[in-house]
């Protein structure tokens, strides 16, 4: 086994690992995600060049209920998104620049279950695998170590740094959790119910 | 030898400097006074915001002495702004208002800077001269921060209470005082959250 045979190896074996994490287990409370669904239960997903889907920004049971938040996402560059919307109502957004999120939710938000928070509309423009979203620390943070967090409804002062569902990541196209998507297959819909039969 | 004997030099020379240099003259909060136009400032806890001069609210003060004289050249280190009210403003640890120069012929100098610190106050302003409050009303001058949680940084907790201020008035995120919070008051709390505005 030469080096580069070992190195795609341990690669391969980081994938499956990573693929099984996302596809196994529950968001704990006050873990914040990225989800294809709004309850927060697909990470990973397959598209086709050119489609649109919706990704999901979900907290999950932030303990102490919700006040604002905190976080930056990063998409890779073979996707663009064409909205991002926040839930209707009260929250302002201060963060400088596309998906860095410092919010102010105006009222509090206190859920058992899972909060969306932002709803972004994305469209593929290459069907490349492995493509990942993932979250990280908005800038600058109020939080040290940098992290994602929110403040809760108790105090103003009560910062709490989020937990990274699924370790804050979202997976299109993974290589190692499906087989290719074959072409043809047109629809959000269709690619859904592919992934689902698997 | 030399060093020490430096030392002892600018030791004294830092004395002479913080002392009043009119020899046998010290302040008397009861005669002294301080005059201003008023109005509404914010301020950040970098000290970027609002200053007095900015608004034409700049403080006279006049320091004078027991007699009612006045004492020339008083140290501007030794006379600062405080809140009138406690807790309401917290200044900056360190970071003091003072004078923008030391006193004139006759006992007069102005305050005109920005303040540094964090909350929000209606009550006005104080003038302190060597530790002393100054005898009389406050100052007509509202103040509110950026750092509305005063915890001396601009962090999500202000964007928590600003949010929240969007939608039922208070004074401590109407950082344009006119009455109201908008897309105004929005820009001039968002530098601060960008640069995590905190005390220095």
């Amino acid at each position: 086994m030469d080096h580069r045979s070992g190195i795609s190896i341990l690669l391969t074996l980081a994938c499956v690992l990573v693929a099984a994490t996302c596809a196994h287990g529950q968001p704990q409370p006050g873990d914040l995600g990225v989800f294809f669904d709004r309850a927060a239960t697909q990470t990973s997903m397959t598209a086709l060049a050119f489609m649109g889907f919706h990704l999901y920004l979900v907290a999950t049971a932030p303990p102490g209920g919700l006040l604002g938040w905190e976080c930056r996402l990063f998409f890779p560059g073979q996707m663009i998104v064409p909205s991002r919307a926040l839930p209707p109502g009260r929250s302002v957004d201060l963060g400088q620049g596309d998906d860095n999120w410092i919010v102010g939710t105006g009222s509090c938000v206190a859920t058992s279950g899972q909060a969306v928070l932002v709803d972004y509309s994305v469209l593929m423009l290459a069907a490349t695998h492995d493509l990942t979203i993932c979250l990280g620390p908005s800038s600058p943070s109020s939080f040290s170590p940098p992290s994602p967090g929110y403040v809760t409804c108790q105090h103003v002062d009560d910062l709490r740094p989020f937990g990274a569902a699924y370790r804050g990541c979202a997976v299109v196209n993974p290589a190692h959790l499906e087989p290719p998507v074959p072409t043809g297959q047109a629809s959000w819909g269709s690619l859904k119910g592919h992934y689902l039969g698997q | 030898m030399f060093r020490p004997l430096a030392a002892v030099l600018a030791s004294v020379t830092l004395v002479s400097a913080a002392t009043p240099l009119a020899h046998g003259q010290s302040p008397d909060p009861a005669q002294c006074s301080a005059t201003t136009a008023g109005g509404a400032i914010y301020i950040t806890p970098a000290g970027t915001g609002q200053s007095l001069a900015s608004i034409g609210a700049r403080v006279t003060v006049v320091v004078r002495d027991g007699a009612g004289a006045p004492i020339p050249n008083y140290p501007a280190s030794e006379i600062w702004l405080v809140p009138a009210v406690a807790g309401e403003l917290r200044i900056c640890s360190g970071a003091l208002t003072v004078a923008d120069h030391n006193t004139d012929a006759s006992g007069t100098t102005t305050i005109g800077n920005s303040l540094m610190g964090g909350g929000a106050t209606r009550s006005g302003l104080q003038v302190m001269v060597h530790g002393m409050a100054l005898v009389g009303p406050p100052l007509p001058i509202q103040v509110n921060s950026t750092d509305i949680t005063a915890n001396g940084k601009v962090d999500l907790g202000d964007v928590a209470v600003f949010a929240q201020d969007l939608q039922t008035y208070n004074f401590r995120s109407d950082f344009d005082h006119d009455g109201q919070i908008t897309l105004v008051d929005v820009g001039l709390i968002t530098p601060s959250v960008t640069l995590a505005s905190h005390c220095p």
